[in-house]
């Protein structure tokens, strides 16, 4: 070997190293972190699902309750509401923002149209500081798709409602009772959560992201029962409470529900006729006879302490 | 100094000569090492997304069958409360029916000819406050006892059936959620996918017929595991907590019978079989404790004579000399309704409460002045009637109980005699038409039968606070899920797995259901007695929860990995 060919070789062992470096060493060291950070998205993703379908086990009422009756005299179950769109804004205030051991949640989170305070997480950018995900990448529902009143023999055969073949049995039983009085039961409740997060490719001529969308979106879903038929509370009328269940399973205490009259207001008839006859018949007041009286305190006195 | 140089110029060239290819070299154990921490990181990645979706599935699916549990003990206790309130309102039926054919029979009894009588005596203010009402009340209760004898079989026997169907409805649905809890966790023993229990324990279950495999895999579309991930099942040991779990869930409660005392060892329903009996009386209104007058027309009214516009009596200007008439004249009604026990055979007795009697009575006193003139001296006679029957009525419900043993002071489970059908036998008022309505019994039956058995906590002694926990186990095999393996192959293969071959990936949850009724929530919530409530199925406060797992639970879970 002369000299000079050990002196240009020197120079092709470091051309060599930097043609190799630059196009193949390089990006894929660089890669090693993106992906990384891409994995951290969906594991964020994975649980953003959980904590969609889970919200629904607390805020089954509104919309995202079923309905349950015939003929247009329908039931819903009444609870607490929360739209699909409070609880993405919850998920990308909880979950997808920068937060700090000192981060504290409230309500208001479920009003959020932005990260938390406007700040990304910091893990979810490339080198150069620009983000990976955009708060305009978030979307997702959560929702359940059973509809007994809308059509019970596809609710009844069908699996959109609840798991489990007896309620193929109880969804008609309840859909009578939900049509004679206030009687309801949430015969589906299967809710399920579905979060899809798109977030920016990664461009591997300049190892940095490109304004293009990934080519996949990450979705994740979860999926769970909720709704338990949890009364709320003994005897409000304006809540799934154990009276107004009752009532509907006690046709005497239908002859005393209400009727709205022009001008007069809520009435109920019965009531009247019995304030007529008890200026006769004092025990037939309303003070004695409750016709189709339901007493939600009542339990065994060994059910008390 | 060239020397030196020469020196160094031709180690260089040695050494270089050495060095030929250690770029390459180089390079390509660092693309490797990087190849390779790629790989691991995509690989480790996807492990840890698959644990957690094999985790989320857990919590799902063991949540969702504690739910369906909490949806089976809160149906029991909306139902057994539907019940309650349908032997009140059964009771109601029976007291209006009573009540209507005493109404009548007030007006139309053998002694309905004293009262007028005494009206016949004289004064304007007797006809127009007895006579007048006294017509009236007497169209206007054959009325009332005609809607009442028409409609009080109807309505009686169709409590008793909406009874009978919540009953049924309240059974059907418990047993039936026991399958719902199988399916939610997919406790298959054989299915499709080759991961029932029978197929995990090594069974070769090919061979068996189509019917006896259909019979034993359950519908996966019902699997809440398998719809949050498709790959998860229960493990053997999962299998074995989630059957257990479901044993404690079956005795966590049972049917309670009203009608029987229980036999010896058990709770049933009470030691006296009196449970289900006390919240319906205590759950009775007023009107079936007590139909006198008190409490009537406002609170805290008092028991008295019927008033006007009932037939009433009151003039005194009959002291006045000549002034012929009654004075005084009233009516006194009291009544109310019992539960009763009766045997097979009518009579009344035993743990059977199966029959609601209902007893009104009412009495009549009266005192008139009827003048004469002695000697132009006027000397007024009094007629007084202290007290005589005018009206009674009966009627019952249930099991029919024939004779005077329908009507007794005894047997009203848990009214003391002297308060028996509100204290009817007991004032002087109503004893006597009391007394003429008993020997002839409470008329044939509206029909119905009376309190039915119903669903509880089995064990009266405990809190039952919080219902059986249900534990499971899942595995999915990590082999399944996305891997490098499809990418790199040989050297950079990368297996997912453990050593020694089990490549499952496991997850363990638990889950129960609790009673809870805060007071905290305030009103609508608190109880009236401002009492804590323990766990029962007469109100419908059931929910679910996840719960931690135990370190014994996690332990056993990592020991038994290799079973």
């Amino acid at each position: 070997m002369s000299y000079s060919r050990a002196r240009r070789q020197a120079g092709q062992a470091m051309v060599e190293t930097m043609i190799v470096c630059s196009t193949i060493l390089v990006p894929l060291f660089l890669a090693v972190p993106v992906l990384a950070k891409y994995l951290d998205i969906r594991s964020h993703v994975v649980q953003a699902a959980r904590y969609a379908a889970w919200e629904r086990t607390v805020f089954f009422g509104g919309d995202s309750a079923s309905e349950i009756g015939w003929f247009g005299f329908t039931n819903a179950w009444i609870a607490n509401e929360k739209t699909d769109a409070q609880i993405k804004a919850e998920i990308g205030s909880r979950l997808l923002s920068r937060t700090s051991a000192t981060s504290t949640f409230s309500s208001s989170d479920s009003g959020s149209s932005d990260f938390r305070s406007g700040q990304r997480k910091a893990l979810w950018q490339d080198r150069n500081g620009q983000s990976m995900l955009n708060y305009a990448q978030i979307s997702g529902e959560v929702g359940q798709k059973c509809d007994p009143a809308g059509g019970m023999v596809a609710a009844m055969t069908g699996y959109d409602c609840a798991p489990g073949t007896i309620n193929r049995v109880l969804t008609p039983i309840a859909s009578l009772a939900a049509t004679l009085g206030p009687f309801t039961l949430e015969m589906g409740g299967k809710y399920t959560a579905t979060v899809t997060v798109s977030p920016e490719s990664y461009n591997p001529n300049t190892y940095l992201m490109s304004a293009a969308l990934a080519r996949k979106p990450m979705v994740e879903t979860a999926i769970v029962l909720g709704n338990g038929w949890t009364a709320d509370g003994a005897s409000a009328d304006d809540k799934t409470s154990v009276v107004q269940q009752v009532k509907g399973l006690t046709p005497l205490s239908l002859l005393a529900a209400t009727v709205n009259i022009p001008t007069i207001g809520d009435i109920s008839l019965l009531n009247v006729v019995q304030t007529v006859f008890s200026i006769w018949a004092p025990e037939l007041s309303t003070r004695k006879l409750e016709i189709g009286k339901i007493a939600p305190d009542e339990v065994p006195e060994d059910r008390v302490k | 100094m060239r020397g030196v140089i020469m020196s160094s110029t031709v180690r260089s060239a040695v050494q270089l000569k050495g060095q030929r290819g250690q770029a390459l070299v180089f390079s390509l154990i660092v693309l490797v090492v990087v190849i390779l921490v790629m790989l691991a990181t995509f690989n480790v990645g996807q492990q840890t997304l698959g644990k957690m979706r094999l985790q989320n599935a857990a919590d799902a699916a063991v949540y969702s069958a504690a739910q369906a549990q909490a949806r089976d003990y809160n149906f029991s206790a909306y139902t057994n409360r539907a019940m309650v309130a349908n032997q009140v309102a059964v009771a109601q039926v029976v007291g209006l029916t009573s009540w209507a054919r005493n109404f009548n029979k007030t007006y139309t009894s053998e002694f309905a000819w004293v009262p007028k009588m005494l009206t016949a005596l004289g004064g304007p203010l007797a006809a127009w406050m007895w006579t007048t009402p006294y017509n009236i009340n007497k169209s206007i209760s054959n009325g009332f006892q005609t809607v009442m004898n028409t409609t009080g079989p109807i309505l009686a026997k169709l409590l008793d059936g909406i009874n009978a169907a919540l009953n049924l409805a309240q059974m059907v649905y418990h047993y039936g959620t026991a399958l719902t809890m199988a399916q939610t966790l997919g406790m298959d023993l054989i299915n499709s996918s080759g991961d029932g229990l029978l197929n995990k324990l090594g069974l070769d279950t090919s061979g068996m017929p189509d019917a006896v495999q259909d019979m034993l895999s359950l519908d996966p579309k019902h699997n809440v595991l398998k719809m949050n991930d498709p790959e998860a099942s229960l493990t053997k040991g999962g299998w074995a907590t989630a059957a257990v779990s479901l044993y404690n869930w079956l005795r966590f409660t049972e049917r309670k019978d009203p009608n029987t005392k229980p036999a010896a060892g058990k709770q049933g329903d009470g030691a006296e079989a009196d449970r289900f009996a006390s919240v319906t009386i205590n759950s009775l209104d007023g009107f079936s404790r007590d139909r006198s007058t008190k409490d009537g027309w406002f609170d805290g009214a008092p028991e008295f004579y019927y008033l006007t516009p009932n037939p009433f009596v009151f003039d005194p200007t009959r002291f006045i000399p000549y002034q012929n008439g009654a004075v005084f004249m009233a009516l006194w009604h009291r009544g109310g309704t019992e539960l009763k026990s009766v045997t097979a055979g009518g009579s009344a007795t035993g743990y059977s409460k199966k029959t609601w009697t209902a007893l009104d009575a009412t009495g009549f006193t009266g005192a008139a002045i009827f003048w004469i003139s002695i000697l132009g001296i006027p000397i007024p006679i009094p007629i007084v009637i202290p007290t005589m029957p005018m009206g009674w009525g009966s009627a019952q419900a249930g099991v029919q109980i024939s004779g005077a043993g329908a009507l007794g002071t005894n047997n009203n489970f848990s009214t003391p005699a002297g308060d028996a059908y509100g204290g009817a036998y007991n004032h002087t008022m109503t004893t006597m038409p009391a007394l003429r309505q008993r020997p002839q019994g409470a008329g044939n039956t509206l029909g119905g039968e009376g309190l039915r058995p119903y669903f509880d906590v089995r064990d009266l002694t405990k809190d039952n606070l919080e219902g059986a926990s249900l534990l499971i186990e899942v595995e999915r095999k990590s082999s399944t899920l996305p891997n490098s393996g499809s990418y790199s192959k040989g050297r950079f293969g990368m297996e997912n797995g453990q050593p020694g071959g089990d490549d499952s990936m496991r997850a363990l949850s638990r889950a129960q259901v609790y009673f809870s009724r805060p007071s905290k929530l305030g009103e609508g919530w608190e109880r009236e007695d401002g009492k804590q409530e323990l766990g029962n199925l007469y109100n419908p406060y059931w929910q679910a929860r996840l719960t931690p797992n135990s370190f014994l639970e996690k332990y056993a879970s990592m020991m038994f990995q290799h079973l």
